[in-house]
């Protein structure tokens, strides 16, 4: 009967080579994907990665420990704040510097800001990949409000060069610690109301749920990190597995992916998982805000950074995972060699592995749930 | 069954909220708009006063502006920007001087002249480095708590990036150069001119003929000055086998080539040389009248004048070859020498006439001391300095001539003649021996820091090296090599 | 019933002319007519669309480009000239063809597409006897010819000899044909009950009667299926998989510009606009005011229906259709090719022929 409609001799299908970007509004940047398609039906997924390639790590050869800070800002530009807390963390280990309790708080409260605005647009982008415009401008709008809260604190919206090895630029200005917390009262309705009009949506679940499914054991052995790890519900957050800075006071719980709409690991879990974590994190800035004890913020502040010859290995936990900052000091004020682990980039790598069998329009949600950032992973 | 219809529910029940949601919105439009309209709103820059030692510190990110006056030269900002946008020259007033650099407004003794403080705020990257370490808070970014010092401008866009170059230096040519900033002046007309050169060369392609009031400014930059006197004296003697490449006609050229290499390899000299060029010429019956004039000037011209030009000029073609009486008054009577006038009203004056007969062909020195006495100008000193020149009109030196003979080139002169850029350190490391290697590279920084052309480095590298006994045939070879400029 | 075009051909009597070139007259006449509709409706839907978008996202959209002057150092009207600077914008743009298109069919595809939705205007009433053209079969005109659009999209999506254009071709064409059942089958259940397939014909059944989305809960249910089909036969949000921006960018627009675009913009509008008057007519009363909802009133109430207001209801009811439209684009994500499939084959069809079957019985036994 087959044989009869489609005259395979006359007609031959094959393998299609569709080129996803590098311009392409769903990329989150300048990614390019070489999807080999059967119809709508994805075989296998090549990124291509290097359009925003900017030498960092060539860069940090040749500046001094100081000047590497705004550097590390322009890695991952949504979560700037984090950046430049890992490279202070490393520094600081080589340099062996104690620091004073208020640093160690504000950069807490500011990390723990940063980490919601990073998933604002996170989850804001990833509503945008399936369709949903709205959400994204509210998600949009309440980013503003943390970045005016930054804007305050340092003069810079987007690139603060904030966290410096040793301190932080600033003390916080007058007032800070009242507006964060104003920010926060307005923000938790803003959260149900997003799950209103997205997370709960039928479409939206329709699109999502039991889509992209990453197991556990795939996510680890790719080196996955962060929210899209926890999001096929392992519990793996270094805030509380190797508590950096002073993360180890605050009482805060790591969501984890429950498959709560459909199997556990599903593009609906990672986007919820990081949802979830911006609760997570107004909790610590509660905690922290109310602990906030005074003192000096520039007294650990080295007037030369000049290490001695060594290496150390920074981890810290951003909005994208596990970043890690590998530094070769010979001695000189300027490092030897500077190592940046890139979450986005091992969370990118498992896109092939996640995608395969699934549709075009499912490429671009399960990429929209990697929540990747270009900059960090060109560097 | 029930599946289905419970999904179906769920959807329509998941809609209704969110449509639910989106009218509120809509219907509550008026309090929730987030939009400012830009142009016609602005938010408010954020206000803050505390910081470093809680005084008042910058924090904001805008435009970065420096208060000159307060400006001590330490570099500090330019060794602090990670991307090298900021950019100070300074100069210092030689010791013993009575030149007064000012004070800064935080009481402090300025100790040089600040010849150039340019920002470039297309590269800044706004990371607000350099403002931190300023001893005397004079850089800054405008607007926030330093309203008061400068109102806030964070729309300075530009048609051209030329136009995000800022200036900050105010220090006039006169005080820079009261202060011994001679040489750097100099040298900044230099990167002017290959700038300008450069802009019009990006544009249409003008005459080739430079007009009348660029031509001598062009001879106000140390073109001209200086002729290595090693160098000449190495080639002179010398017809070179680039003369040939005048000829226009490719054959004739092949052929004048090849006749001349033959004749050097016979060790003739250069006269021989042409007329055996000349001979294959008329042999081959390539002979034109353009070859001819051609090979004249190659014999008139004694060779010692043209080959240090033409080598010298690089690729630049002689076209038309001036009288030599009028090139060695060029050469000898500058505009620049006018500067030492000391009226400046005389000063102008002189300028204009001689502007005025720079390209007329007339005699310099007599049109300037004309217009001079017209003007009533013409006191002692300057009669002095005007006869000098006309005196010393007769002194004419070979490779004065030569210069000039490349430079009057009608052609837009890029290089300057005779001042070939001086060579990169690495060009050192074709020393074998450490310790010469080091010595040399030593000598060469000196000589770079204090703006010394390539000649004068190399003469340097001779004396000291020769002082130190290391002087020997290969370090002498690579010398040599650097220089004729290969 | 009398029509424009009967109406014209009366008044240009005395014109004298044979039938030919009076034929010829009146059509250019009633072209002009649809073409000025079809571009101002372009020009205020689109601002209504920008303006609703932007109010549902805390966002104040085009605000700048006034034409009534300034008023206290401000412009008066928030953008009102916006979509008329965007359409000379449009018409003044470079026309690019790419150079391994198939190029007769890519000029050729706008112009089909235009025609689908030009030629449906004819026969659609905008109140009672302002119609172009008064067919008796309207409703089986209108269907018939809002298909046509497809080859266009289809040619579109093929000759651009694009890869992405082709997919939001090939998934275009699969969901407006897939989609037609369902409005078909709707549209069917009003045919059975009103006996007549004449537009006029089903306002009078409404007028006598009740509004038709009253008629049974069946016509109610069937409304709905009717208007959401109609969103995926018009191409918008959560059905707007052929041309959606995150995966296609454009879809089988991506190779379009200047006025070959503009073509294809007018007709998606003009789209929009046309099934919202047939929902309006057939499932809403039409040119019959909101009083006609159940017809329970004495007769002297009706004082709201007229020649003059019967246009001003169905612009109204269409208006309200559109909003909604719109409404759904601005607050749902997506759906995926197959779920469209699944909605259309699995949920719409059974439903709607469960709907005809019981309204069949509803006739019977009322």
């Amino acid at each position: 009967m087959e044989a009869n409609l489609v005259d395979k001799s006359v007609i031959e299908t094959g393998e299609m080579v569709l080129n996803m970007g590098p311009q392409h509004p769903s990329t989150h940047g300048v990614l390019r994907l070489k999807i080999h398609t059967d119809g709508e039906i994805v075989s296998q997924i090549e990124p291509v990665i290097g359009y925003l390639h900017r030498c960092f790590e060539k860069h940090c050869e040749k500046l001094s420990y100081e000047q590497i800070v705004p550097f590390t800002d322009r890695c991952d530009y949504l979560a700037s704040m984090h950046m430049d807390h890992a490279y202070s963390i490393a520094v600081e280990k080589l340099l062996d510097i104690e620091l004073p309790d208020r640093v160690e708080y504000i950069r807490v409260i500011i990390a723990e800001l940063q980490r919601i605005a990073s998933h604002l647009v996170a989850v804001g982008t990833f509503g945008l990949d399936v369709g949903a415009i709205t959400p994204f401008t509210w998600t949009i709008r309440d980013r503003e409000r943390v970045l005016d809260l930054f804007e305050t604190l340092c003069g810079a919206r987007l690139l603060y060069n904030y966290i410096w090895p040793g301190g932080v630029s600033h003390d916080l200005p007058p007032k800070f610690i009242e507006r964060a917390l104003d920010f926060l009262d307005y923000f938790d309705p803003q959260i149900d109301e997003l799950n209103n009009l997205l997370t709960t949506n039928k479409i939206f679940i329709e699109r999502t749920a039991d889509v992209g499914i990453l197991p556990p054991e795939v996510g680890i052995n790719f080196g996955v990190s962060g929210p899209s790890l926890r999001g096929s519900g392992v519990n793996f957050d270094l805030r509380k597995n190797e508590p950096y800075s002073i993360y180890s006071k605050f009482d805060f719980d790591v969501p984890v992916g429950k498959g709560e709409m459909g199997t556990i690991g599903d593009t609906w879990d990672r986007y919820y998982v990081r949802v979830l974590e911006m609760r997570e994190s107004a909790k610590i800035i509660r905690q922290a805000c109310a602990e906030l004890p005074g003192g000096d913020v520039h007294a650990a502040l080295p007037k030369k950074i000049r290490p001695n010859a060594g290496e150390v290995y920074g981890r810290y936990e951003s909005a994208r995972g596990d970043v890690g900052f590998y530094i070769m000091s010979n001695g000189k004020n300027i490092p030897m060699r500077v190592k940046m682990r890139s979450p986005a980039f091992c969370n990118l790598s498992v896109l092939s592995e996640i995608s395969e069998g699934w549709m075009i329009s499912d490429v671009i949600a399960i990429l929209g749930s990697l929540d990747i950032v270009l900059g960090e992973i060109d560097r | 069954m029930s599946e289905y219809l419970n999904n179906i529910v769920y959807g329509v029940k998941s809609f209704l909220t969110g449509m639910k949601l989106t009218m509120d919105h809509f219907r509550n439009k008026k309090e929730l708009v987030a939009t400012l309209q830009y142009p016609h709103e602005k938010w408010p820059v954020p206000e803050r006063n505390i910081g470093f030692n809680h005084s008042e510190y910058n924090l904001i990110r805008s435009r970065l502006h420096v208060d000159i006056d307060d400006c001590i030269a330490c570099m500090q900002c330019e060794r602090a920007c990670p991307v090298d946008c900021i950019k100070i020259d300074s100069i210092k007033p030689p010791k013993g001087s009575e030149i007064d650099c000012g004070m800064t407004s935080n009481d402090t003794q300025k100790k040089m002249i600040v010849s150039r403080f340019t920002i470039d705020m297309s590269e800044c990257m706004y990371c607000n480095l350099c403002v931190f370490p300023c001893p005397e808070d004079c850089i800054y970014m405008v607007g926030g708590p330093n309203a008061e010092k400068h109102e806030i401008d964070y729309e300075f866009s530009q048609y051209k990036r030329d136009g995000m170059i800022f200036e900050f230096a105010d220090a006039t040519d006169e005080a820079i150069r009261d202060a011994g900033g001679e040489k750097w002046l100099d040298q900044r007309d230099v990167k002017l001119a290959k700038h300008n050169d450069g802009v019009e060369l990006k544009g249409e392609v003008k005459s080739v003929k430079p007009d009348p009031i660029t031509a001598p400014i062009k001879t106000d930059t140390p073109i001209s000055t200086a002729k290595p006197a090693t160098q000449t004296s190495e080639s002179s003697g010398e017809l070179e086998i680039k003369s040939f490449n005048d000829i226009s006609d490719k054959m004739c050229r092949g052929i004048a080539k090849k006749a001349f290499m033959a004749a050097k390899r016979a060790d003739k000299d250069a006269v021989a040389i042409l007329a055996d060029v000349a001979q294959a010429l008329s042999d081959a019956g390539k002979m034109t009248e353009d070859i001819q004039s051609i090979l004249d000037r190659l014999s008139a011209s004694p060779s010692k004048a043209v080959a240090p030009a033409v080598e010298a000029g690089g690729d630049v073609k002689v076209e038309s070859v001036p009288d030599a009486p009028e090139a060695v008054e060029m050469k000898e009577f500058d505009i620049k020498d006018l500067n030492a006038i000391e009226d400046k009203m005389a000063r102008g004056t002189a300028k204009k006439a001689f502007i005025a007969t720079k390209r007329s062909g007339e005699d310099k020195v007599e049109a300037v001391r004309k217009a001079l006495t017209d003007a009533g100008k013409l006191d002692t000193a300057t009669e002095d300095l005007l006869n000098s020149f006309s005196g010393a009109a007769a002194k004419v030196s070979a490779p004065v001539e030569a210069e000039k003979l490349a430079e009057s080139t009608e052609e837009a002169v890029v290089e300057p003649v005779g001042d070939l850029p001086l060579f990169e350190i690495a060009d050192l490391n074709g020393i074998d021996d450490k310790m010469t290697r080091g010595m040399a590279k030593k000598i060469f920084m000196a000589g770079k820091r204090t703006g010394k052309t390539r000649t004068e480095v190399i003469a340097d590298l001779r004396a000291g090296l020769t002082e130190a006994g290391k002087l020997d045939d290969a370090t002498n070879t690579i010398l040599n090599k650097l220089g004729s400029g290969n | 019933m009398t029509s424009i075009f009967d109406s014209l051909q009366e008044s240009l009597a005395f014109l004298n002319l044979d039938l030919f070139m009076l034929l010829s007259l009146i059509s250019l006449l009633g072209g002009t007519v649809i073409f000025l509709v079809m571009a101002v409706n372009a020009l205020v839907a689109v601002y209504f669309e920008r303006k609703v978008s932007a109010f549902m996202q805390d966002r104040l959209g085009p605000m700048e480009v006034g034409i009534l002057g300034f008023k206290g150092g401000k412009k008066f009207w928030g953008g009102i000239g916006q979509t008329l600077a965007d359409a000379i914008k449009l018409l003044t743009k470079e026309d690019i063809l790419p150079k391994s298109s198939d190029k007769f069919l890519m000029i050729l595809a706008p112009f089909i597409i235009f025609s689908g939705a030009f030629l449906t205007f004819i026969g659609l009433p905008f109140a009672q006897n302002i119609v172009i053209s008064d067919f008796n079969i309207g409703l089986f005109y209108i269907v018939a010819m809002s298909s046509v659009g497809v080859i266009g999209i289809i040619l579109a999506g093929w000759s651009s000899n694009n890869k992405w254009s082709l997919y939001g071709a090939m998934r275009a064409a699969a969901q407006i044909i897939s989609y037609e059942i369902p409005i078909g089958l709707s549209l069917l259940l009003v045919v059975i009950v009103s006996g007549s397939l004449h537009l006029g014909d089903i306002v009078q059944w409404q007028e006598t009667n009740r509004w038709f989305i009253f008629h049974s809960p069946f016509a109610f249910l069937a409304f709905f299926i009717y208007f959401i089909s109609t969103v995926a036969e018009t191409n918008r949000t959560p059905f707007d998989i052929p041309e959606a921006e995150s995966e296609l960018v454009a879809g089988w627009m991506t190779e379009y510009s200047g006025f070959r675009w503009a073509l294809f913009f007018l007709s998606e509008y003009a789209n929009m606009l046309i099934v919202c008057i047939v929902a309006s007519i057939v499932f809403l009363g039409g040119w019959l005011s909101p009083l006609h909802l159940i017809n329970i009133f004495p007769e002297s109430w009706y004082i709201l229906d007229g020649p003059a207001l019967g246009f001003f209801w169905v612009s109204l009811k269409a208006v309200i259709l559109i909003f909604v439209m719109m409404w759904f684009r601005w607050t749902f994500p997506r759906l995926r090719v197959d779920q469209l499939m699944y909605v259309c084959w699995k949920v719409f069809i059974p439903f709607a022929l469960a709907n005809l079957f019981f309204v069949s019985l509803w006739e019977l036994i009322f």
